[in-house]
């Protein structure tokens, strides 16, 4: 015990004493942070907008297609078990449900319904969605009818009342377990290869200090690094952006402590054999890149073909910034998302095993 | 007990035979040396006696236990100097000193270790800061750290100049003193007969002979060598009479007698050129070292 907190005590010295490591660790993920949110601080100005045709008729496909004409929205028609999961799992999608009876009602110049479900937990997209449909309103009406017959259009919210999510508040969280897992794959993977390389763990194989020691130091001391990174990019997304914290903090200590502790881990797989830091640095990449397209850190995952889904479920990179996410901007409690967190834990347990078992000296 | 014991000892890379079937023991209390040209496979040897490596054939005790099996416990009793040991660039002195002393159950202080080392001034520098002398004793204090009962240096006197490596012998003896088993390798001759109660000779992966040094160089019966430069006017053959003479040999105005009792040979060519009255200049007396002995072996010189 003595023996770790001395190893974790000057595996600390020498990270703080290596500039260029705290440059990349703490400056750069920051300056990240703040010029992407700059340049994305406003929305996307297509919205997308699903539909669920209950009706199955000529007037509520022609309604569709007319839809589909305008060039503000993008168009997509749902099946029922799709509509459910859409609703149910809402992430500011726009859902436009077209009642049964649609076609039966215009034509006997009845009032045709038609229910908007969008969520204001995720900001304006919905309604901006639904205001371009009032726009086109009259003359869709003109072209459905012929005569001038009322639609009755009801909105529903989703979403809690009083949060608005914006894009920072989206990317937030994501850029936080990017950098995490950057500083930990590339951090730590190219440090100890880095070592390895001018021979300078040679010497400890001939002292009794064991290996699980030397990595869980390691570990340790980067835990507290990385988790110090999370926390300035949390306090920089508040101070320039204004990000909201709804969830406990408790809550976001275990969820991160986990997500640091499995990239700590994987970035030390990264390290226990490789010779040489260019190889290490190759093996980083080839799991950086995949992990960072289908982590959802700049965009939601909800478009992405579904042969990569039960995938995705078990990348970490995905589960960090989901479970991130829930608790910061939902105010999630951490035992909500068990499913998340322990897909993490088992990540990380293979690669500290496999560290274990792999790692060697020189 | 033998503080090491290693037989039949194998160590192949490739097509290479790096260690080929060695066998040996090392009494407590003695400073032994690997005394071999580069490639003769004394470091190998002694990196496999550190647990650095494993052999591939033979079996090694390291007081009295089992290297391959208590390997553990071997490594509190054993201290190593490698060959070029590098640690982190950005540690300073005394912590590094503290950080492997933390490693041992039993483990000397760093003041004292500060003093052993001469590192008293230096001990708040970075180790990258350093110079090659103050590093190479810096690697010497983490291999003595753990007041090891066993001491492996790995060509502890390269690259330092004359006067450390005159403190590194002084370190080296009294380690003896406290009888600690020393074991180093070199290819300095002088190392090795200075310093070493007994030497392995090694080449090629074999040990050629083994024994003190003074021994080693009487079996083989050397002749200690006088040389010197001599007038143009000389009687080759009056020299070749001379007491104890056996064989020489003239280059130019070079002239080497070969003897077995350097110092009648050396009155007795005093007494001709007085008699003769040639001028004898320039005398050089070189007792026999290991050196020769290496070239008598193995017919190469130590550094080629």
């Amino acid at each position: 015990m003595k023996v770790l907190m001395n190893q974790v005590l000057i595996e600390m010295k020498l990270f703080y004493r290596e500039p260029i490591s705290v440059f990349w660790t703490f400056v750069f993920p920051a300056v990240l942070m703040i010029m992407i949110g700059w340049f994305f601080e406003g929305n996307v100005t297509q919205t997308k907008l699903y539909i669920l045709d209950e009706d199955q008729s000529n007037k509520s496909s022609q309604l569709i297609d007319l839809l589909k004409e305008a060039s503000e929205l993008k168009v997509k028609v749902l099946e029922r078990k799709e509509f459910e999961s859409k609703k149910k799992d809402n992430r500011g999608e726009l859902i436009l449900f077209i009642h049964k009876g649609f076609q039966e009602k215009i034509n006997s110049k009845q009032t045709g319904e038609l229910t908007f479900y969008h969520n204001l937990a995720y900001g304006r997209s919905g309604e901006s969605g639904i205001a371009v449909f009032y726009q086109l309103l009259p003359s869709l009406v003109r072209k459905l009818t012929r005569y001038s017959v009322p639609l009755n259009i009801q909105k529903v919210n989703l979403g809690e009342k009083g949060k608005l999510l914006r894009y920072i508040d989206f990317l937030c969280p994501g850029i936080i377990a990017m950098s995490v897992m950057s500083t930990s794959l590339f951090g730590v993977g190219i440090a100890i290869t880095s070592y390895r390389e001018k021979g300078q763990l040679r010497r400890f194989a001939l002292t009794p200090l064991r290996k699980p020691v030397f990595i869980l130091a390691h570990i340790i001391h980067r835990y507290f690094v990385v988790l110090l990174q999370a926390l300035s990019l949390i306090l920089l997304a508040y101070m320039f952006f204004d990000l909201k914290f709804y969830g406990s903090i408790f809550s976001f200590l275990i969820v991160i402590t986990v997500g640091l502790v499995t990239f700590i881990s994987m970035g030390f797989m990264v390290a226990s054999r490789a010779r040489k830091s260019e190889t290490a640095a190759a093996i980083a990449n080839l799991l950086f890149f995949p992990m960072l397209l289908l982590g959802g850190v700049y965009f939601p995952l909800d478009n992405i073909p579904e042969v990569f889904r039960p995938a995705v479920k078990l990348l970490p990179l995905a589960n960090l910034t989901e479970t991130l996410r829930q608790v910061i901007f939902y105010g999630q409690p951490f035992y909500q998302l068990t499913d998340e967190i322990l897909a993490q834990l088992a990540v990380m347990l293979v690669c500290f095993a496999v560290s274990v078992k792999a790692f060697r000296w020189e | 007990m033998p503080a090491i014991t290693v037989k039949n000892l194998s160590k192949r890379y490739g097509s290479l035979q790096a260690v080929d079937n060695i066998s040996f023991e090392i009494e407590r209390g003695e400073i032994f040396g690997f005394l071999g040209p580069n490639g003769a496979g004394k470091t190998t040897t002694l990196e496999i006696m550190e647990g650095l490596r494993k052999g591939d054939e033979g079996t090694i005790l390291i007081d009295g236990k089992q290297l391959s099996r208590d390997y553990q416990e071997i490594k509190e009793i054993i201290g190593v100097q490698l060959q070029s040991t590098s640690i982190y660039n950005k540690i300073k002195v005394w912590e590094a000193l503290k950080l492997f002393g933390s490693y041992y159950r039993h483990s000397l202080s760093l003041e004292h270790m500060l003093d052993l080392l001469s590192l008293q001034e230096k001990r708040n520098s970075y180790v990258e800061r350093l110079s090659g002398g103050q590093q190479q004793r810096l690697s010497l204090g983490l291999a003595l750290i753990n007041d090891p009962r066993i001491i492996f240096l790995d060509e502890p006197s390269a690259g330092i100049d004359p006067q450390a490596r005159h403190n590194l012998w002084a370190i080296i003896r009294q380690m003896k003193e406290e009888n600690r088993t020393v074991v180093l390798t070199t290819h300095y001759m002088e190392e090795a007969q200075e310093l070493c109660d007994r030497v392995a000779i090694m080449d090629k992966g074999r040990i050629i002979d083994m024994d003190a040094p003074q021994t080693l160089i009487r079996k083989q019966n050397l002749k200690s060598s006088i040389q010197f430069l001599v007038s143009d006017h000389l009687d080759i053959s009056s020299l070749k009479n001379l007491e104890g003479v056996c064989d020489l040999k003239i280059v130019n105005k070079n002239a080497t007698l070969f003897s077995d009792h350097p110092v009648k040979t050396l009155s007795s060519l005093m007494d001709l050129s007085r008699k003769k009255s040639f001028r004898v200049d320039q005398i050089v007396l070189k007792e026999p070292n290991l050196e020769d002995l290496f070239l008598e072996l193995t017919g190469r010189g130590l550094r080629e």
